[in-house]
């Protein structure tokens, strides 16, 4: 369903992501795996189209059909959120904090779809008890949630959109492990059920496993490798998913004198 | 709760106003026998002292001041004879009035100019209306204010000159008072615009797909009119005060003139009462302006009670 080829990010003296092409069918998974500066965050923007100058885009990303480089801002809108669902680090961040929950929900909703009020409002609350929210919840103000319970209402807001695709960028990192769960098991459940396809960030190579069956490694803005989880747990071939995969093992054995 | 906090604050201002009256050199007694035109005689400074209680402690004649000042009594005009407090009664009525479209016209401007210069920043309509703050905040008002009236009343005589009537007598006097607030804030709510357009929500709310319409009109102005707000406040009080150089350019009988006579009289009840009354209605004005923006904002709303569910 998506289909991105030769997509490089630049600024005027310096290339920050290298071109780089991959394909996600649907109900599909693939995992972005790097440390922080890889360039992972710059990817997820990339496919969203949300770089402005001074960074430059490049190469093509295409949507059931559609060259995302070339959309008005109007038909891009209507990618974005409905097809490309995009879960960010502090998913909490989302919501502006003046405004309640629900009606930032319902905004979001009827920019979609054309339907009432009423039924937009049946949608959110349907999603909200999706990640264990009660639907008072609805009417709660962003700072009236305790973090992960905002977390929980961010991805409830990702999802009552339904999107094709969602783009998940470290989403699991600021959780507690009880919301992180849940978060995974949503997505893994979502993929099962609906055919919901995703793109997974992470630098948790154990999340990572859990979550997808193709990986792509980058570091310093290149893809140094890619494959099926499997084959490239066996066997690495790039030195940063070896040390990758040497640190997870030293860390697992909760011994250092490997090293 | 709030409004009692602003007695001792007002008692301590007309202390310090009445303090600092005394502390100009010149014996009030001279003054007010110049203010009501009688000759001044030994004879005559000595009497009015007396009169004037002018032989008492400063510590005697506030507290009589300030007992009186609670029956509502102000003292008497020096020129006049009358009690203060009618008089600005009578002449305070021509200034709010003028200060009000000055502060509809001051947001309204505001609001338009630094708005349409965040939203198409960097093209000929920031520029120019950033050409028009530097020029505008640089600008005297009485030179503006001159400018105006040179302008518009003596060259193309579009406007009458002065005095109260017609609407067409307070655009010149209502521009004078608002184009230097324009100018400074519009700058200042363009800035706040174009801060809130940092915030990680924005980008969010464009990542989940909302029209640009929605984002700027529910995101980002929501945003930056409460951050401007506070300074609105300012802006109202600054206003009802700066009507007193303006009003002497337009021969505009509002408090601000009647203030100028008195300053140059040395009219002592008259200076006192008007500094203590601008300096209440800053008060005030801030006081309503906090209620305001904890009633706006959601967060300051649900403080009180923890969690509210609604």
């Amino acid at each position: 369903m998506i289909e991105v080829n030769n997509l490089a990010v630049k600024t005027e003296t310096q290339t920050l992501l290298e071109p780089l092409s991959f394909r996600i069918q649907k109900g599909e998974s693939i995992g972005v795996l790097g440390e922080s500066g890889a360039g992972k965050t710059m990817l997820t923007m990339a496919l969203l189209q949300l770089l402005s100058s001074p960074l430059q885009v490049e190469g093509s990303v295409i949507v059931h059909d559609q060259h995302l480089n070339v959309l008005s801002n109007e038909q891009l809108r209507s990618v974005r959120g409905n097809t490309l669902g995009y879960v960010p680090q502090n998913v909490q961040a989302i919501f502006d904090p003046y405004r309640k929950i629900g009606v930032q929900m319902v905004e979001a909703i009827r920019a979609h779809e054309r339907t009432t009020k009423r039924e937009a409002k049946r949608t959110a609350m349907a999603s909200l008890r999706e990640v264990q929210l009660k639907d008072e919840h609805y009417h709660f103000f962003p700072f009236q949630l305790s973090g992960g319970m905002l977390q929980r209402a961010g991805i409830a807001l990702v999802f009552s959109l339904q999107p094709e695709l969602v783009i998940a960028d470290e989403p699991t990192t600021a959780l507690d492990e009880e919301t992180k769960t849940l978060i995974l098991e949503l997505l893994l459940r979502k993929q099962r059920e609906e055919g919901l396809s995703i793109l997974f960030v992470s630098h948790e190579i154990d999340v990572i496993k859990k979550m997808v069956t193709r990986i792509l490694v980058l570091e310093n803005g290149k893809c140094v490798e890619c494959g099926s989880v499997d084959q490239l747990m066996n066997e690495p071939s790039s030195a940063r998913l070896q040390s990758f995969l040497h640190y997870e093992a030293v860390l697992r054995r909760g011994a250092m004198k490997n090293d | 709760m709030a409004l009692c906090a602003l007695v001792p604050s007002i008692v301590f201002l007309s202390f310090v106003v009445f303090l600092a009256l005394h502390l100009i050199p010149g014996d009030p007694a001279v003054a007010y026998l110049s203010a009501s035109q009688l000759p001044i005689t030994e004879e005559a400074i000595e009497r009015v002292t007396i009169e004037l209680g002018l032989d008492q402690t400063v510590w005697e004649q506030y507290a009589s001041w300030f007992f009186s000042a609670l029956t509502m009594d102000f003292g008497t005009s020096y020129m006049t004879g009358e009690p203060v407090i009618e008089e600005f009664l009578f002449y305070f009525p021509a200034t709010v009035e003028l200060s009000v479209w000055a502060f509809l016209i001051v947001i309204l401007s505001v609001i338009g100019l630094g708005s349409a210069s965040a939203y198409y920043r960097k093209t000929w309509v920031d520029y120019s209306s950033r050409l028009f703050s530097i020029v505008g905040a640089s600008l005297p008002s009485f030179w503006l204010g001159f400018l105006l009236l040179y302008v518009f009343s003596m060259t193309l005589g579009i406007f009458p000159s002065g005095n109260r009537g017609t609407v067409a007598h307070y655009v010149l006097p209502v521009l004078t008072l608002a184009i230097p607030y324009i100018a400074i804030y519009s700058r200042l709510f363009r800035t706040s615009l174009l801060e809130v357009e940092k915030l990680p929500w924005m980008s969010h709310a464009k990542a989940r797909g909302l029209s640009e319409k929605t984002i700027w009109l529910k995101f980002q102005m929501r945003h930056g009119v409460l951050a401007l707000l506070p300074v609105l406040g300012v802006v109202m009080g600054y206003l009802l005060a700066g009507t007193f150089i303006v009003e002497n350019i337009f021969s505009w009988p509002g408090v601000g003139r009647y203030m100028m006579n008195a300053i140059v009289q040395r009219d002592y009840p008259v200076i006192q009462f008007y500094i203590l009354v601008i300096a209440c209605l800053f008060l005030f004005i801030n006081l309503i302006v906090d209620l305001l923006q904890a009633w706006l904002d959601p967060r300051q709303r649900h403080q009180k009670g923890g969690v509210k569910h609604v």
